[in-house]
This record gives structure tokens, C-alpha cells and sequence, in this order.
């Protein structure tokens, strides 16, 4: 049967004679091997990465929330470290997903042709980045759960964890993490060297990270900020961990769910279509 | 059409393992493979020889389902490729011109990623993961790192590791490329101990000397196109014959050395220049011991069995390798 986006090529040149999306392939199973590797990489030198996942949020909670906050009046009445603790929660989620997917994903694409090895098994290349994305976003709970385990132990000196709602910050972070990992690996797909990877790192990462609303209010913002901050992802998602920690939470924080779920999709297709493109020439 | 199995549809011969016809690769406005017909035998031993660019590498990634096809039918076991690749897959062992091993997972681990990706369970994996160290004699270094790993060591390993899946058909691109001849003799002997147990190969290389001693039949590619396929002696017999003649120039001045040996020459030989190499061919022994009397340098001259470099130079009138 066909549709009007499924058919089946049959003309030669045209590509496999497989049913394809908009010129992807559904993944199907074969995308969980790729995520057992990286599980299996990770667990290698868990230790390591336990450590790194818990001491970096650790210094910047410190450092930001209690030497920077001593400076630092918001004119809502919380303490620094209690507005700041959701946004470094968000921070190191991203850069977790986005070193992970970005500079790894890359190494593996172009340089140890991983996905070529994984391309000689019934893989397709849609599995492969499905896979891909499928671990990014793991590794951004990975670092959510590191972070509330930090946080939980700093509550009872600072009232950081307020509410059991927080939990669900765990399949927030999966969502955010496919879409980061989605607009990394969608990149990849085009970077010509390692070099590349540092324009996409420092006109697209950099500044959602500055104005995602984890270090100051972006409502106190001129107007033009504020609708500019709209369309920044990790805004939404420093929103509602803010909303979750605080026990907080309202339609607005809805919105940011429905926000990421709707532009969260597209984007995973188009790191699918990406990477196939990259991958089968 | 009918529907009742008769006496002759189950007598049927299995499908060929490989049948192309009329195969195109392009890219862009180059054609790699510019439409070639192909038959592999099941349990056959199939080489595909030519130089770098010749249209191998192409030809092979779309048998393995990793390159669409251009043009042209392509199936493998019966299956098309356009339409089954995750069954073709499914049923192929690659070794690939580089080793892309997985270098953050060791030995060991890398044969059983890789088997997952086949819905092999676990513990069948570990079994297998021991045979095929075994049989590539690597389970000493199961737990190595793979830049512990010397090339002879890492190529064995890709080779064990397209055994994982215990391969009907095993696609080797270049398998000995880059290795010391101990290695490439040790790979050799492994691919023949898997065509005795009935695995069809099909292999590309660029030495003449890997396609005559491995493969019941080959075909020679060059610039897309296969120009002759049988089995090498035959293919050596058709287009070198006997004993060659290999002189070796002065300066470089070819030329000079036609006019020299032009007396010899005149009884139907025939002639091949490579840099500053004369190959000449089909010369009876009374001729070759006149050219042999004329030049009179044995560090110039000598006399050798003709191989399927030869049938190379012969068909294409350049050599295998630059």
C-alpha cells in the first residue's frame, strides 16, 4: 500500500526499494546494539565518568551559587543557588548529550568509521543515528540523576529540592537530550573536519546556554530578548526544572513541554536523514 | 502460473549467491561501475582483480548493501538488493579495506557488539567469539586493546569478526593489502580452510598472485568494466601462454631495445611495455634462446612462467599496479 509520504521506490537510481518517510527509513530494533556499545564504552571507565558527572556540577553550583550569589539580589526571594541549581542542572545535561553526540558522534562518523563497521550488519543508517540520538538522551538523564544526587545532598543546608515532582525531571532530560542530540547529530552530517565542529559549538551551543535563563531571569529582559528566549530549547527546559524543583509548577510549564515535543521530532528526522545522506552516497 | 510443487520445482538449483546484470554505479557525473554482469556460484571462490579505481570497491558495496544502485539488477542469495537489504545483510560477512574496528571496545568486545546487531543471543555470541579467535588464532589477545594489536593481528580480528555471523557469502576488499607476507600467508590459508567448509568469497585485490592461488574463477575489472572472466590458468593460457620474456631496458630507451630484438620477434610474438620493461610474449624456445643470446646480461633478461599480471597487460595494455 502507499500513501502520500510512504512509497516504495522502485525506479533504479532511486534509491533502496525500501518504505521510506520524506527519504528516511523507519529504525527499527537495530538501533538498540548501537546504544549496548556506548553503554558498554561508558561502563569502562564508569568510575571516571561518575566522578566527572558529579564534580563538575558540584564546582559550578559552588561557585556560582554561593561565591556569585553573595552579590546577586533577585527580586523574587530565593537564594542564588536555589534559582541557579536548575539551570546548571539543564547546562550539564546539554553539554553531556552535545560532547557526547557532537565530538564523539563525529569521531565515530569520520574518523574510526564505527558506523561503517555497523553499516556491514543488517544496521541501516537510520538505525545507527536513531541509536545515536537514542544515547545522547541517556547520557543527558545520566546527568540529571548525577546532578539531583548533588543536589539532594545540598537541601538540607539550602532548600534546593523542594518537591517530589522532581522526578520527573527524568523523562523531561530524555526529551531534551534527544533534541540535542537530533540538532548534533544533524550537523555532524555536514562537518567536513573537527574544526567545523567549533562553528556549530559557538554560534549555536554558546549562546543557548547564556541566555537559557539559568544564570538571571530571562522575563526581566527587554521584550525582544524575552521572544528571542522563547525559541531558545534549553530556556523551556531550565523553565520547567525550575517549575519542578520549586514544586511550582503551572500551564506555562506545559507549554514548554508541548514546546519541546513539537519541535523535538522534526529534528530527529532530519539527524536520520542526515546521517543517511553522509553515510550512503 | 501454478500453484502444486512439482517434481521439477524441487529440483530447482539454489539460486546463484551473486547475479548482476547490467550494474551501474555513478557518482555524480562519474561512473565507477559503468554495467557489468556477474554470476557467483554458490560455495565458488570468486576474485575480482584491477587496479585501484577499477570499479572493485563500488561493485562490492553494492553487493553488501551499503551503496544504491545506479543502474542495472543486483541480487544476492536470490534477494534483490533494492528491496531486501537487512535479509542480504543478514546473510554477509564484510572485511572491509580498513580495519574499522571499534578501538574503545578490546578484542573481545568487539565481536560481540558486533554480534548483536544480528539478534544473536549472548550466550551463543561468547561461544562463538571463542571459535572464531580461535580459528584466527588470536584467543591469546581476546582482551586486547585494538591499537595493541599488530596489522596482521587486526586484519584477523576483522576477519573473525565477519565470521560472528556465520556468513554465507564473505565480501573480503583488499584482505592482505598492507601485509607482510608471513600475515598474508596465515590469512590465505584461514579463507581457504572457510571456502573448504562451503562459504562462497568473493575478494577483490589488485595481486595477481592472491587471485591465483585463492580464487576458482575471476574476473578482470578495469575503468568500470569487467574485461574477461574464467579461471586463471585458463585466462593465462587464452591471453599470455607459455613462458614470457622479460627484458629489461637500457635508460629506459624501449624503443632501442624493439629494434634490437626485432629479428627474434618476427615469428609472431608478442609484445608488452611496462616503464622500462619489455614483456614478450609467445615466443618459441629457439626465439627466446636468440633474444637471450642478444642481450646477453642476465641482470637484464630472464625468462618466467606468465601469470595473470600478464592477462592483465594483455587485455588492458597497462599493469596492475602503478
Amino acid at each position: 500500500m502507499t500513501s502520500l509520504t510512504a512509497r516504495r521506490s522502485r525506479v533504479a537510481g532511486e534509491g533502496w526499494g525500501v518504505r521510506t518517510w520524506l527519504g528516511v527509513a523507519l529504525p527499527d530494533h537495530r538501533s538498540f546494539p548501537v546504544v549496548r556499545r556506548h553503554l558498554d564504552v561508558y561502563r569502562e571507565l564508569l568510575f571516571l565518568n561518575l566522578v566527572l558527572a558529579v564534580s563538575e556540577p558540584t564546582l559550578a553550583l559552588l561557585v556560582m551559587g554561593l561565591a556569585l550569589g553573595r552579590f546577586v539580589e533577585l527580586a523574587a526571594d530565593v537564594e542564588y543557588i536555589v534559582f541557579v541549581a536548575p539551570g546548571v542542572m539543564a547546562m550539564f545535561a546539554m553539554f553531556a548529550t552535545v560532547g557526547e553526540t557532537l565530538w564523539g558522534g563525529y569521531l565515530r562518523l569520520a574518523q574510526q568509521d564505527t558506523y561503517g563497521a555497523m553499516l556491514a550488519t543488517p544496521a541501516r543508517a537510520e538505525d545507527i543515528a536513531a541509536g545515536e540520538i537514542i544515547w545522547g538522551a541517556l547520557r543527558a538523564v545520566i546527568t540529571v540523576v548525577a546532578v539531583l544526587v548533588v543536589l539532594a545532598v545540598l537541601t538540607p543546608a539550602w532548600d534546593i529540592l523542594l518537591s517530589p515532582l522532581v522526578i520527573l525531571a527524568l523523562p523531561v532530560a530524555f526529551l531534551m537530550g534527544m533534541l540535542f542530540s537530533a540538532i548534533s547529530i544533524a550537523y555532524i552530517g555536514y562537518a567536513r573536519s573537527m574544526h567545523h565542529l567549533m562553528y556549530y559549538f559557538t554560534i549555536v551551543i554558546n549562546p543557548m546556554f547564556w541566555f537559557s535563563g539559568a544564570f538571571f531571569p530571562l522575563n526581566e529582559l527587554p521584550g525582544w530578548a524575552v521572544t528571542l528566549g522563547w525559541f531558545n530549547p534549553l530556556a523551556h527546559v531550565v523553565d520547567i526544572f525550575r517549575g519542578l524543583m520549586l514544586g511550582d509548577v503551572g500551564w506555562s510549564h506545559a507549554g514548554d513541554v508541548l514546546w519541546l515535543a513539537v519541535v523535538t521530532p522534526p529534528l530527529c528526522w532530519l539527524a536520520i536523514w542526515s546521517i543517511r545522506r553522509r553515510l550512503i552516497r | 502460473m501454478t500453484a502444486e510443487p512439482t517434481i521439477e520445482s524441487l529440483r530447482t538449483p539454489p539460486p546463484p549467491m551473486i547475479e548482476a546484470s547490467g550494474l551501474r554505479k555513478r557518482y555524480g557525473d562519474f561512473e565507477a561501475v559503468a554495467g557489468i554482469d556477474l554470476r557467483v556460484a554458490p560455495g565458488e571462490f570468486f576474485g575480482l582483480l584491477g587496479p585501484n579505481g577499477a570499479g572493485k570497491t563500488s561493485t562490492i558495496g553494492m553487493i553488501s548493501c551499503v551503496l544504491p544502485v545506479s543502474a542495472g539488477t543486483l541480487h544476492v542469495a536470490g534477494l534483490d538488493v533494492q528491496r531486501n537489504d537487512r535479509e542480504i545483510k543478514s546473510l554477509l560477512g564484510v572485511v572491509p579495506q580498513n580495519n574499522n574496528l571499534d578501538p574503545d571496545l578490546s578484542a573481545h568486545g568487539n565481536l560481540i557488539s558486533y554480534a548483536r546487531f544480528f539478534d544473536i543471543p549472548r550466550r551463543e555470541a561468547e561461544r562463538r567469539a571463542s571459535e572464531v579467535l580461535e580459528l584466527v588464532q588470536l584467543e591469546e589477545r581476546a582482551t586486547a586493546r585494538i591499537d595493541e594489536l599488530s596489522g596482521g593481528m587486526a586484519r584477523r580480528l576483522v576477519l573473525a569478526r565477519a565470521l560472528m555471523s556465520d556468513p554465507r557469502l564473505l565480501v573480503l576488499d583488499e584482505p592482505t593489502t598492507g601485509l607482510d607476507p608471513q600475515a598474508r600467508h596465515l590469512v590465505w590459508r584461514k579463507l581457504q580452510q572457510l571456502r573448504e567448509r562451503g562459504v562462497t568469497m568473493l575478494l577483490t585485490t589488485h595481486y595477481m598472485e592472491e587471485a591465483e592461488r585463492l580464487c576458482d574463477r575471476i574476473a578482470v575489472m578495469d575503468n568500470g568494466v569487467i574485461i574477461d572472466h574464467g579461471r586463471p590458468r585458463d585466462l593465462i593460457e587464452q591471453h599470455a601462454g607459455g613462458p614470457v620474456l622479460q627484458v629489461r631496458s637500457l635508460d629506459g630507451d624501449t624503443a632501442r631495445l624493439r629494434d634490437t630484438l626485432a629479428a627474434p620477434l618476427a615469428n609472431g610474438a608478442r609484445l608488452e611495455e611496462v616503464g622500462d620493461l619489455l614483456y614478450i610474449y609467445g615466443l618459441n624456445d629457439a626465439d627466446s634462446g636468440r633474444a637471450e643470446a642478444l642481450i646477453d646480461d642476465p641482470y637484464r633478461i630472464s625468462r618466467r612462467h606468465a601469470n595473470l599480471e600478464d592477462v592483465f597487460l594483455r587485455l588492458t595494455g597497462h599493469g596492475l599496479q602503478e
